[in-house]
């Protein structure tokens, strides 16, 4: 009884050891957090940009959130870091849409990127793209609303009343729809962006395949597949390939 | 003891294993032999650590280096962990010669770590040579190249001289930065847009990239313009054997290299104006101008105003110009607008400044306007000449008595011509300070779950809605709907208050189940004999046996009724119980 108690305790130390080794945060309270964001914000401010980005980075561990990513997003411009500060631009907006400094911020980024990719110019993309005024959190409560409205002018058709409210209602219900299905898609989308300085796109995995183009730190592209270190990218203009993990942040 | 101080220690070796890393620096460039045109790329790469300080490289004096950023990288596979930070630049060469660049020095936790250096050679030639097999810079021509030239090599003081810039590329580039000089001996303004057009030079089509300036020098001497320079990307193609993808959906595969062009300096010689012929009241411009003035109407009342309006025209520096103070006999002058604007004309900058000025005439009669003078020089005549306006005259004729002043406000005095606004700079937004950076934004799980209760709660509603309505319908369309459904309901609420030993038990057991029977298969059961009772329900579904025992309750009650019949306590609950059941069976043989 006693030898099994013994091999328990090295089995625990073992398990505990191999797991410090790995980057894990535990789990932080209220004033801790707040504490950490004063620092870290005093450490942008006094240009000690790494370790604001320790900072940002712990406490994005523990909580995620619009101006964090924002934060972090101006600590990795600062340091030159342009693919990881789009990146993590484009995470704050899916937060906070409307915000104008993130659109400004995230604008002015991509206006210092090398590569120039066509968009697309689809008449329905665009109207899709302005669907994007909602984050997720509040997609969800405006389509909980919708559902309701909706729902109670439906059981209320019968009776006399206005035919425009009733169907302002169906309309808002539509749009509640799509803002819904567009949230959730854009924060179910898989992108990255390339933050070597510049990095090469092959046409299959490992560097022996045929290099199709190169492209630099702070080009955006949606991910198709991963496979052994390697990334299949593909950029809004359609072009493909598949480029190594560690060129990019995904 | 010894086992709990070992725990401690392979917990402590867990936390040091994440500490203590092998750290290693290698220092990559992307070409070794290259020309004073060319530039490198070279990375830093220091493994074993995402931190460290930013490296200093031995022999970098002998380039420009410009920072190309940071990137890290930290994998977990299997349980290992890697990291990495890599530190990116792009090298320009100052001279020509054979470098050793490197080694890079790190610190990292206090400790420095260094890597290997790199032979560099630089030629002086214009074209560049790859090792390694890669792309080729054709050696027929440079592809890209950078002219700056001023068209007056010996300009006076203040005259203008047209500083053109030149980019000569027959190649693809995706990025190009300028740099101009600052111009600090000029005052510089824009000449026009920049222009961009094809030109054949000696059978070769060459794609020219043209910006202007008008520059007018501020002191006299020697002025070297600096080199201007352009920093492209250019793009170069393989020289392989085509395959599938070098078709252009896929860019044929083309190469980028890092260009810096320079251009060579420019040398002046400022002359200073002579003293020869300077007036005295010597405006300070220079140039080829004209001057004209109007007064638009040449008769009005005392007390009314005239505009006078005066136009300076050339190619001299006008923007900071002033009239000299006008001073007429008999005439209060006011200031009022002065417009300014400049056009490019004859391949030189134009400017024309309008001054405008209210005069009002203090007597009336002919007021006459003399002309007004200004001294300029002329380069192209190498004098100083005089423009002059004609002289003009006003005819005032007397007014009412009260000499009407036209009230000039302070504001019409002000100079209004505006400027457009420059943008000097560009920078991100400040971070953002406030406490909701320490909420988490992500829906909370509560959230997603409420969704799809919303949903059933909203369909069960619906569902329930129709119910509803569909019992609406069937109580509108049949009006006994509403007895048959209460009816037994009614009957069991009836039979709670029948108890054994009730004296009027026959009687009200017999109107109950009457009552019941009428409801609940649509007849006046209360108006019928026992024996029509019976054959009214042997038109429904309810069985021969169950109408039979129907009959022989009611006619039994009849008798209990009116045969004078003792009621026993225990006769009463046989017959309590033979209503119950056989109102039981009715309701399951009813449809």
């Amino acid at each position: 009884m006693k030898g099994r108690i013994n091999l328990f305790i090295c089995a625990l130390g073992f398990l505990i050891s191999a797991s410090t080794s790995s980057a894990l945060e535990e789990s932080m309270n209220k004033n801790d957090l707040s504490s950490l964001l004063h620092k870290a914000n005093e450490a942008f401010q006094q240009g000690s940009y790494q370790e604001a980005i320790d900072g940002y980075q712990t406490l994005l561990a523990n909580v995620e959130n619009g101006e964090l990513h924002y934060n972090i997003g101006n600590a990795f411009f600062r340091v030159g870091e342009l693919g990881t500060a789009i990146y993590h631009f484009r995470k704050a907006a899916l937060f906070l849409p409307r915000d104008a400094d993130i659109r400004y911020n995230l604008a002015y980024a991509r206006s210092k990127v090398t590569d120039q990719v066509e968009g697309s110019a689809n008449l329905l993309y665009k109207a899709w793209s302005y669907l994007s005024f909602m984050n997720l959190r509040e997609a969800y409560f405006f389509f909980i609303f919708a559902i309701g409205i909706a729902g109670t002018a439906f059981l209320l058709r019968k009776r006399e009343g206005s035919l425009w409210l009733r169907r302002s209602c169906g309309l808002l219900f539509v749009l509640a729809v799509l803002i819904f299905i567009h949230a959730h898609f854009e924060n179910a989308k898989k992108f990255g962006v390339v933050n070597a300085v510049e990095a090469k796109i092959y046409s299959g995995v490992g560097r022996d395949n045929v290099v199709l183009f190169t492209l630099h730190a702070g080009t955006e592209f949606d991910i198709n597949d991963q496979a052994d270190g390697w990334v299949q990218i593909e950029l809004s203009d359609g072009k493909k390939g598949w480029i190594a993990a560690h060129d990019v942040i995904l | 003891m010894n086992l709990v101080a070992g725990f401690f220690m392979m917990a402590l070796m867990g936390v040091t294993q994440a500490k203590a890393a092998n750290i290693n620096v290698q220092l990559e460039v992307s070409e070794s032999d290259i020309t004073l045109n060319d530039s490198i790329n070279v990375q830093v790469r220091v493994e074993g650590t995402q931190s460290g300080s930013e490296p200093t490289i031995a022999g970098a004096e002998n380039f420009d280096v410009q920072g190309g950023g940071t990137s890290t990288q930290f994998q977990m596979i299997n349980g290992r962990t890697s990291s990495a930070k890599t530190f990116s630049y792009s090298l320009f060469p100052k001279k020509a010669g054979t470098f050793i660049f490197g080694p890079a020095t790190v610190e990292v936790d206090g400790k420095k770590y260094s890597s290997q250096s790199v032979q560099i050679k630089v030629n002086a030639g214009t074209t560049g040579t790859n090792s390694g097999g890669k792309a080729t810079v054709p050696k027929e021509a440079t592809p890209f190249y950078i002219t700056a030239e001023i068209d007056q090599k010996n300009p006076y003081v203040n005259q203008q001289v047209v500083y053109t810039f030149r980019f000569y590329r027959r190649a693809d580039v995706v990025n190009a930065q300028l740099g101009l000089p600052d111009f600090q001996d000029f005052l510089r303004q824009d000449l026009e847009k920049q222009k961009q057009f094809e030109k054949n030079i000696n059978g070769v089509m060459w794609v020219v990239t043209e910006i202007r300036h008008a520059l007018f020098p501020t002191h006299e001497g020697q002025i070297t313009i600096a080199p201007a320079t352009l920093d492209v990307t250019a793009v170069f193609r393989e020289r392989r054997e085509r395959s599938f993808f070098d078709d252009p959906f896929f860019w044929g595969g083309g190469q980028t290299r890092q260009l810096r062009l320079r251009s060579d300096p420019v040398v002046l010689n400022v002359r200073p104006l002579p003293e020869a012929g300077k007036d005295k009241n010597f405006s300070g411009m220079v140039g080829a101008l004209k001057i004209s003035a109007d007064i638009g109407k040449k008769q009005i009342v005392q007390g009314d105003s005239v505009t006078l309006t005066i136009t300076v025209k050339g190619d001299a520096n006008l923007e900071g110009f002033s009239l000299p103070e006008l001073s007429f006999p008999d005439v209060k002058v006011y200031d009022d607008k002065t417009q300014f604007n400049t056009e490019p004309a004859g391949g030189r900058l134009v400017g024309t400044k309008i001054f405008k000025k209210a005069l009002v005439p203090s007597v009336a009669g002919e007021v006459k306007i003399p002309a007004i003078i200004i001294p300029v020089f002329n380069p192209e005549k190498n004098q100083y000449e005089t423009l002059r306006t004609a002289e003009m005259s006003l005819k005032v004729a007397p007014g009412n008595g009260n000499e009407k002043m036209t009230h000039v406000s302070a504001a019409d005095l002000e100079d209004k011509s505006k400027r457009r606004i420059e943008i000097v700079g560009q920078d991100i937004m400040p971070i953002k300070r406030n406490l909701e950076a320490l909420e988490d934004a992500r829906p909370p799980q509560w959230l997603k779950w409420s969704l799809p209760l919303v949903l059933l709660l909203m369909l069960g509603a619906h569902i329930a809605a129709w119910l509803l309505r569909r019992r609406a319908r069937l109580i509108d369309k049949d009006a006994g709907f509403l007895k048959r459904e209460k009816a037994f309901r009614n009957f069991n609420k009836a039979m709670k208050n029948l108890t054994a030993g009730d004296p009027e038990i026959y009687a009200r057991a017999s109107n109950l189940l009457r009552s019941y029977l009428g409801d609940r298969l649509g007849f006046d059961g209360k108006a019928l004999s026992a024996l029509d009772v019976e054959r009214r329900l042997g038109r429904t579904t309810v069985q021969a046996q169950t109408a039979g025992m129907i009959k022989q309750i009611l006619q039994s009650c009849e008798t209990g009724q009116y045969g004078n019949v003792a009621v026993s306590a225990e006769k009463s609950r046989q017959l309590i119980d033979q209503v119950k059941n056989v109102v039981a069976k009715v309701e399951k043989e009813v449809r």
